[in-house]
């Protein structure tokens, strides 16, 4: 090797930290250079911490490693030679004890990892100046470099506190003699245990002074052998817990048993994953069980919450349907576990058809999700049931003013375990001996059940399997007392019903060590049906058929490969005689003035799909998620492929940047296909999403997203004028910006900031001026927080803020003496009208008194607190030339109390 | 989900127009007339063969005409100004003939389509309290309604046009317009004016059926409300009724109202003759998706009440479905005067001009009309006349 000159230098180094953080900092050349010449000396650019062996370090012990490395012309760190260790350490009593040894045996492994680090450093080379190279040369250079392994101050205390422990514990307990003394440590009120907690004994009977100290296990248990005989006094002192101690009385030759419930003081960041991870997505908003039932005006309700979500405009009357940027009601889906339901909300929206205890995340998906959702052109709310072990017993029952509720979990054997649940209204109950004193004009109000079960079987390691069933009945029965103004055919009252009922059958398999399969196989009967008197109905049964099955393959640690379908078939009948219900953008007509349509019908439709995406790192910080879906609907006889695209760059630790695309279709809705009431040869709809943003992590709990959507909406159906009814003339656009500042619960608060600008327009037909969609909502605000107060108190408020709907205005009535009607007179521009803004503040109150094996929480929720008048649409006298607005909920109250074990 | 969409969507909207029920009782009722009102408009005969001539008229109320010709009192709420050229005289009623209109949006204008003549698809049908027009001045023949109905069927019509059925034949739209008594239009039009000055117009329609020759034998007819009795006696047209005490008409413990001692309850019994042409009639219905041939089919007929002061209650239904003595005993309408409602203090006497008309469901009208006198009651003496029931009045109409 053509070496001009050999340069050794000796580096001092100096390790603050716990493990070796080595650097550059040359101090004397062994052999200088001669006079004329100019040596720059090599400068460290990166390097790499050495690993500290960890056997060493729970010793104690540290170490120098001196090395004499080569750094060539190019920085790189060639044929490092280890030249000296020196090893030391301190005794039992703090005396620093040092140790030279052999370089040729690594005695403690730090040899290997100082060589394993420097081999990685990268040097500027040091230049050489002389008369030949007058502006300088890089030339190799071999150096001696010093690598540090040293333990904190605090590390070296904390080991002789141990070792001093230890021998105390030595003295109070014999290791070879019996276990003596054992025990449990759970969470005061909800008996979770908790692991990894340290336990302290102090003898107190005799005061010999002997102290000890146990750690608990997986489970929260520990267990002392040998245990002196006398009374211990037992101390618990965990951050985020209220200071516990008592005392027990041992004898040396007894088992003594104790459970310790120790109470939680404030609220840790959530951070456990209790249910299966869903599809990975460039928008999606998770949210915790624990965090939203403290929500205020959502009663405990983990879905109802997604309303409050960025994105998510408000239903009237704080109505059940779910209205995601711009997209109308319909074109969002709902699933639970990834197979679709016939609704998530009880109607009204007053709660959803699942216990939050239930579940485990509830996801919302607004726009460009994964292939692995179809059918769907606005958004998806995907609610994840549990799918961890449950390791014991625990329930709950719920009773509040509007309905009660049970449920209840736990294992069953060691291979499998059970989640159940039921809940009730009784607003009938309450509301028929009330509705004659208040003069209401009705004898049976809404009421709604739904329930749950599920059994899951852990058949092996590779194995689980579940069944899941489930059910959701709601009526709604409105019988006018005084039927003289009616006519006879619509005498009866007015009735609405839906229920559904469905099983979940379920296999989770692990083929092979990179390879998963996950099948669901889903039967769901459901029926829906509407009354007017005897003259109008509605009544549609359905028994659906899903199955979905997704194989999943880790190819390698940057790619993951997922596949599946989820095809589905349904067979029922529909028989209605109704007027033709208005589309989107139309004015509902007096039953006086529209068709009668009167329809029975059969079909047995079905659905076919594949579904493909991959989950791929190309580079350390990018995520690649393309996706490529192909749906058939037999029914329209017309098939789509969507093609999705997201991508995540994470720009730093911090700050993540994302962008994503999607095309989506759905089929034109049943009454619009129908060769009845519509036009059969109808196309799919269509929706492109487009969508940018960005996510900024302040600390571990406060987040910060913005993101910009774009939806493009094409084939929309539309009422045509020739005699087919419908066509596919319509087109949409969609635009907007959500933020959202998110505060996870930690230091006993959580809550966040959710606004949102948008505008959603559709254009009926060619040539047509834009107008704004029904639901369209400029802004939306949602305001949240929660506070832990002391002594178990909690309290928290929601305000939102958000432009008023559109309507168009009514500017005349004109009589139509055939159907004694008057019909109203319009302005030309649908929509271009609003309602007044809405606006209310909910507050809710939670006090919580823990006992050792449950808890009791009441709580007090105020809607509307400033009993604000909102408007939610308008009243029409009858020939529209006066109105006065329909105005929401007043301030209503809703006391519960629940208690938990 | 696909599927069931459409009854969601269905029940949120009906949901929400049950809360707007229970929000608008401080609106304005239709059975009070108290402005110009068209209440019915009627054609004689109500489907036109070959060769008739139709006759229309129009039962129309300006309450505010009311008080300037009758003594001011219960029908007037307050005193008009008689002065105003508005109130001197009757409302004017301009009658058209459609061919086809535009839609309520339009306020039921006759539509035009680039082949059709104006006269044709237009008529002016004059300024009267009636107007009448023959069959062939509307069609020049029988054929042109079988021509005009396939054209129609194979158009590309305007947004406004609704396909019509021609299965019985064309039917036309009979459009009124009634303005106020001295009425100002500045300059305006007639449909202008409506939309300026609701108060003083009022704009309504009516279909008018122009039968194929071989439907003439499925012709409707109107039906007939014969008269307004008060018990045996025949309340006259043009006579106001004076309620007098009867012991017959115990007020119903159960009703709400009648524990409100400012109502005072007027009840007047109306039937309609069975049997003839002024009963529910038999019709052959329109075919449908599920039974291209219906079977023949009793018509609902549909009274409705209306007054010109107070409050009233009482329109009912009967036909195929309700055939027994007791649902057309239902048949009834009970009249107030209900001072709390009205911020009144005491009951003014006057007349209260009452209004029935009957509907077949198919273009079939009748109406009438009649008076109640009410005396003068004070706030002191509501009590008195609540317990000695003075002002149960009974009828039946044959």
């Amino acid at each position: 090797m053509p070496l001009t000159c050999r340069i050794r230098l000796t580096v001092q180094l100096a390790l603050a930290a716990l493990a070796a953080a080595p650097f550059a900092a040359p101090a004397a050349a062994e052999e200088p250079a001669p006079a004329s010449e100019e040596l720059i000396e090599p400068e460290l650019l990166s390097s790499v911490e050495a690993a500290f062996p960890p056997d060493a370090f729970a010793a104690g012990l540290q170490a120098d490693v001196i090395l004499q490395i080569d750094i060539s012309e190019t920085g790189a760190v060639t044929n490092p030679i280890p030249v000296e260790a020196a090893y030391f350490g301190y005794d039992d009593k703090g005396n620093l004890v040092e140790e030279t040894a052999e370089i040729t045996a690594d005695k403690h492994g730090f040899i290997a990892s100082a060589l394993a680090a420097v081999t990685q450093y990268k040097f500027k080379p040091a230049i050489l100046k002389d008369a030949k190279h007058p502006e300088g040369v890089a030339i190799p250079v071999q150096v001696t470099w010093k690598v540090g392994f040293v333990i904190s101050e605090q590390e070296i205390q904390r080991q002789l506190t141990e070792k001093e422990a230890q021998r105390d514990q030595a003295v109070a307990s014999d290791p070879t003699a019996p276990v003596n003394f054992q025990g449990q440590l759970l969470v005061r009120g909800v008996r979770d245990p908790l692991f990894g907690v340290k336990i302290k004994l102090r003898q107190t009977t005799p005061d010999s002074g002997l102290a000890l100290e146990v750690t608990t296990d997986a489970e929260g248990r520990f267990a002392v052998s040998g245990l002196k005989s006398g009374t211990w006094e037992i101390k618990v002192d965990e951050p985020g817990f209220r200071l516990y101690t008592t005392t027990e009385k041992v004898e040396a030759a007894q088992l003594t048993e104790a459970t310790l419930y120790i109470e939680r003081t404030r609220e840790g960041l959530v951070t456990r994953t209790t249910g299966e991870p869903p599809p990975k997505e460039v928008t999606r908003r998770i949210l915790t069980v624990r965090e939203i039932q403290r929500i205020p005006g959502n009663n405990n309700d983990a879905i109802k919450v997604v309303q409050n979500l960025p994105g998510v405009a408000r239903s009237a009357f704080n109505g059940g349907q779910v209205i995601i940027r711009g997209s109308a009601p319909e074109d969002t889906a709902f699933f639970v576990d990834g197979m679709q339901l016939l609704a998530i909300y009880h109607f009204g929206g007053l709660r959803s058809v699942f216990p939050s205890e239930f579940l485990s995340s509830v996801n919302l998906y607004p726009g460009a999700f994964s292939s692995q959702y179809g059918r769907v052109t606005g958004g998806v709310i995907d609610v994840r049931t549990k799918t961890e072990k449950l390791d014991r017993l625990r329930g709950h029952v719920d009773v509040n003013f509007i309905d009660s509720s049970f449920y209840l979990e736990g294992p069953i054997g060691k291979d499998f375990d059970f989640q159940v649940g039921a809940r009730r209204s009784y607003i009938d109950f309450l509301l028929d001996p009330l509705s004659e004193t208040l003069g209401l004009n009705f004898t049976t109000a809404p009421r709604y059940y739904d329930w749950q079960g599920k059994v899951r079987w852990y058949a092996s390691p590779n194995h689980t399997a579940s069944l899941f069933i489930y059910g959701s009945d709601d009526l709604l029965d409105f019988v006018q007392e005084d039927q003289r103004d009616i006519p006879p055919d619509l005498r009866g009252g007015i009735k609405i019903s839906t229920a559904f009922q469905g099983a979940i059958a379920r296999l989770d398999s692990k083929l092979a060590p990179d390879l998963t399969n996950q099948f669901q196989f889903q039967y769901q009967p459901q029926q829906q049906g509407f009354s007017l008197g005897e003259g109008l109905y509605f009544n549609l049964n359905v028994d659906f058929f899903s199955i979905r099955d997704t194989v999943e393959w880790k190819a390698s640690d940057t790619l993951t490969l997922r596949g599946g379908t989820d095809p589905k078939y349904f067979t029922g009948d529909i028989k209605l005689k109704l007027p033709r219900p208005p589309k989107e953008g139309e004015t509902p007509v007096g039953l006086g003035n529209s068709e009668i349509f009167e329809i029975t019908e059969s079909f047995d439709p079905a659905i076919y799909n594949l579904y493909t995406e991959a989950e791929w790192q190309p580079i350390d910080r990018l995520l690649l998620i393309p996706g490529l879906r192909y749906e058939y609907y037999n029914r329209v006889d017309r098939g789509a492929p969507d093609p999705r695209l997201a991508a995540r760059y994470n720009l730093t630790d911090e700050l993540v940047v994302k962008a994503a695309y999607g095309r989506h279709h759905i089929s034109p809705t049943p009454d619009e296909s129908s060769s009845t009431l519509g036009n059969p040869t109808l196309n799919l709809e269509q929706a492109d999403h487009y969508v940018l943003g960005a996510e900024y992590a302040f600390t571990p709990y406060l987040s910060f997203t913005a993101e910009a959507f774009f939806k493009d909406l094409d084939n929309l159906v539309t009422r045509s004028n020739g005699p087919l009814i419908y066509d596919n003339a319509a087109e949409g656009r969609i635009y907007g910006g959500e933020f959202f500042l998110r505060h996870q619960l930690a230091n006993n608060f959580f809550g966040w900031i959710a606004y949102t600008i948008s505008q959603s327009e559709r254009k009926d037909r060619p040539g047509k001026d834009w107008r704004l969609f029904d639901f369209d909502q400029t802004h939306i605000l949602n305001l949240i927080a929660s506070y832990d107060l002391p002594s178990n108190w909690s309290i928290g408020a929601r305000y939102r803020y958000v432009t008023g709907s559109p309507n168009t205005e009514i500017i005349a009535g004109v009589f139509d003496s055939d159907s004694n009607d008057y019909v109203r007179v319009e302005e030309t521009t649908v929509n271009a009208s609003r309602n007044k803004a809405f606006q209310q503040l909910d507050v809710r109150v939670d006090k919580k008194w823990i006992f050792d094996t449950w808890t009791l929480n009441t709580y007090l929720d105020l809607q509307n607190a400033t009993n604000y008048e909102n408007e939610e649409g308008v009243n029409y006298q009858y020939d529209f030339e006066d109105s006065l607005p329909v105005t929401g909920i007043p301030i209503f109250p809703s006391i519960g109390i629940r208690g938990e074990f | 989900m696909i599927l069931p969409s459409f009854s969601r969507h269905l029940s949120s909207v009906l949901i929400a127009g049950l809360f707007a029920g229970c929000a608008g009782e401080m609106l304005e009722s239709s059975e009070t007339v108290s402005k110009l009102r068209i209440l019915a408009v009627r054609a004689e005969p109500p489907d036109l063969a070959p060769g008739e001539t139709v006759t229309l008229d129009a039962l129309v109320v300006d309450p505010r005409h009311d008080r300037c010709t009758e003594p001011v009192g219960a029908g007037s709420g307050a005193p008009a100004d008689c002065t105003d050229p508005a109130v001197v005289g009757p409302p004017t009623l301009y009658w058209e003939l459609c061919l086809f209109d535009e839609g309520a949006n339009n306020l039921f204008r006759c539509g035009t389509i680039p082949d059709l003549p104006s006269e044709v698809s237009r008529r002016d049908l004059g300024t009267g309290a009636t107007a009448s027009i023959a069959y062939n001045a509307i069609v020049p023949a029988p054929s042109f309604i079988e021509q005009a109905c396939s054209q129609l069927a194979s158009a590309d019509l305007p947004d406004f046009v609704e396909l019509p059925s021609c299965r019985r034949g064309l039917p036309v739209t009979i459009r009124l317009t009634a303005i106020a008594a001295g009425a100002d239009l500045a300059g305006r039009t007639k449909d202008q004016f409506c939309l300026d000055e609701p108060a003083d117009c009022e704009i309504a329609k009516k279909s008018l059926t122009l039968l194929l020759p071989d439907k003439v034998a499925e012709r409707n007819s109107n039906p007939r409300l014969e008269g307004l009795f008060n018990g045996e006696t025949e309340m006259e047209p043009g006579v106001a009724l004076v309620p007098v005490c009867g012991d017959d008409s115990v007020p119903d413990e159960e009703d709400y109202d009648h524990h409100d001692p400012r109502v005072v309850p007027l009840v007047a019994p109306v039937t309609v003759g069975e049997g003839s042409g002024s009963s529910a009639e038999l019709f052959n219905p329109e075919p449908s998706q599920v039974d291209a041939a219906p079977a023949p089919k009793r018509e609902a007929l549909d009274i409705s009440w209306y007054s010109t002061f107070g409050g009233i209650r009482g329109s009912t239904y009967w036909g195929e479905s309700v055939t027994t003595d007791d649902e057309i005993t239902l048949n009834q309408l009970e009249f107030k005067q209900h001072m709390k409602e009205f911020g009144l203090t005491e009951l003014p006497a006057g007349p209260v001009r009452i209004f029935a008309v009957i509907r077949d469901g198919r273009g079939g009208v009748d109406f009438l009309e009649r008076e109640i006198s009410i005396p003068f009651i004070s706030g002191a003496e509501e009590a008195v006349a609540e317990d000695q029931k003075c002002f149960d009045v009974k009828g039946v109409a044959k």
